[in-house]
């Protein structure tokens, strides 16, 4: 707006609707509007624009449209899609590694497998898993006596092996604490279904913590056992390895427990 | 808009939680359900429709991975619509779209692809391509606000939000495009005004501007 015109510009009328004209201008600017026909029909116009914008009818998607962008979203989930002992394992997609992680996931070292019952009472279903052959741990777990009212059989029943597949029961160390005396080795926790607010438990059916040594990450995914609600927990040093070495599959029932457990070959 | 009734009654919150745990049809669901409203949002910004494809795809493709960036404080639409904004600003800027972009030549076929709908008046139709004709000829940062505020119904605040930029920028940006979609759309609510600016006009203008 020149001195020599008194009319006002578009601009200056957009942003004086807007509110983001100063204080004595906007003053100028209303008082100029009160009596000015062409400047008020600009205003007009201004808000007609605001209008026919909100009364645009919104565009539905195309059709082909959508079925692609389906397909890549099943495509997505094809992708992401893995399988252990035979079953396909459902990967949440939730972080932005996790469709990774499945693969990326570690090396071996030693896994200890505490199952809970109602979060506090641990059951032992250990088994030895060789590093190169599978196992499955049902055996050793019935050693466990499975006491739900009592913490201290729970401590008992811990059982680890290291990497190279020697087993080592060590389970006077693991009696206070089996989180922290499992410091050299991995631990995957299973909840029984009362237990499922549990603030520790993950999504993944019924496992808990999946950890271990510093660098050692866990990883746990749902799976379909005919019919009863299952999981694997993929452990593996992410720092060292991009595949997990051991995978564990548990059933989630009732009773929580250890179907397999294998080792990775890469 | 075409979609049928949800089988079950379930929000989006559930519904990403869902997906988060790995239920395979959970975010498929939330697509089908948001779908026109974020076509809108791409088609209106970018302006073109391969290029909304490709970025509606791309946003959603990035939200079913990032399921875990979204809060459950926040709707579900708009952290879509975020992705959707971030997917367009993305394409613009790798493709360095021309704000002033002349129509494509085949322009009948692209409205059909735009807007499957049939049977409606022409003189609608007309006026539709007038409003987009005339949103192409506006700066991005301008276009992508009015769309946001004007259209969409976004407040500044939750426009700025999803623009990553002020309040004020918002305030401004829209500002400047309505001033310069005024004399443009003017025709519609002025059709007998002579002074009124035939159709789109824009100085970048060489093509496409004629509806009929």
């Amino acid at each position: 707006m020149s001195s020599t015109d008194p009319h006002l510009d578009l601009d200056v009328l957009a942003d004086h609707l807007e509110g983001l004209t100063g204080s004595p201008e906007r003053d100028r600017i209303d008082q100029h509007l009160r009596t000015c026909d062409r400047c008020s029909a600009l205003v007009a116009d201004l808000q007609g624009v605001s209008s026919t914008l909100a009364a645009e009818p919104a565009p539905a998607i195309p059709a082909a449209v959508s079925a692609r962008i389906e397909q890549a979203l099943a495509a997505e989930r094809r992708d992401a899609t893995t399988h252990f002992d035979g079953h396909q394992v459902v990967v949440p997609l939730d972080r932005p590694r996790r469709r990774r992680a499945a693969r990326v996931l570690l090396a071996a070292a030693a896994a200890v497998v505490v199952v809970g019952v109602g979060g506090t009472v641990l059951r032992d279903v250990g088994g030895g898993g060789g590093a190169d052959e599978a196992s499955t741990a049902g055996g050793s777990a019935d050693q466990s006596s499975a006491e739900p009212d009592s913490p201290k059989a729970a401590r008992d029943s811990v059982e680890s092996y290291d990497t190279d597949g020697d087993v080592s029961s060590d389970e006077r160390a693991d009696q206070e604490n089996p989180l922290r005396s499992a410091q050299s080795k991995a631990l995957v926790e299973l909840y029984a279904p009362q237990s499922a607010a549990d603030p520790l438990r993950e999504r993944a059916g019924c496992v808990g913590r999946a950890v271990g040594d510093p660098g050692w990450q866990g990883t746990s995914y749902s799976v379909d056992l005919d019919g009863t609600p299952g999981a694997v927990a993929f452990l593996g040093d992410r720092a060292t390895t991009k595949a997990p070495v051991e995978g564990i599959l548990v059933s989630c029932g009732d009773e929580p427990r250890v179907e397999g457990r294998h080792r990775i070959r890469r | 808009m075409n979609d049928r009734p949800s089988l079950e009654p379930v929000d989006d919150a559930e519904l990403m939680a869902r997906h988060q745990a790995g239920d395979a049809a959970a975010f498929e669901e939330i697509f089908r359900r948001h779908r026109d409203r974020l076509w809108a949002v791409a088609l209106r910004t970018l302006g073109d429709p391969d290029q909304a494809a490709d970025a509606l795809q791309d946003a959603m493709l990035s939200a079913f991975r990032r399921a875990g960036s979204f809060r459950g404080d926040a709707q579900v639409t708009t952290w879509l619509h975020r992705i959707v904004v971030n997917a367009c600003i993305d394409l613009t800027r790798r493709n360095k779209v021309r704000a002033a972009d002349p129509l494509p030549a085949d322009e009948d076929r692209r409205l059909a692809l735009a807007d499957p709908r049939v049977g409606e008046p022409a003189a609608r139709i007309a006026e539709r391509h007038d409003v987009r004709a005339a949103l192409a000829t506006l700066p991005f940062d301008q276009r992508a606000a009015l769309v946001l505020v004007n259209m969409e119904g976004y407040s500044v605040a939750e426009a700025a939000a999803l623009l990553d930029c002020p309040e004020g920028t918002v305030k401004s940006r829209c500002a400047r495009g309505r001033a310069r979609l005024a004399p443009l759309l003017r025709p519609l609510w002025n059709p007998d005004d002579p002074s009124s600016v035939p159709s789109v006009s824009g100085p970048e203008q060489t093509q496409g501007g004629d509806p009929a």
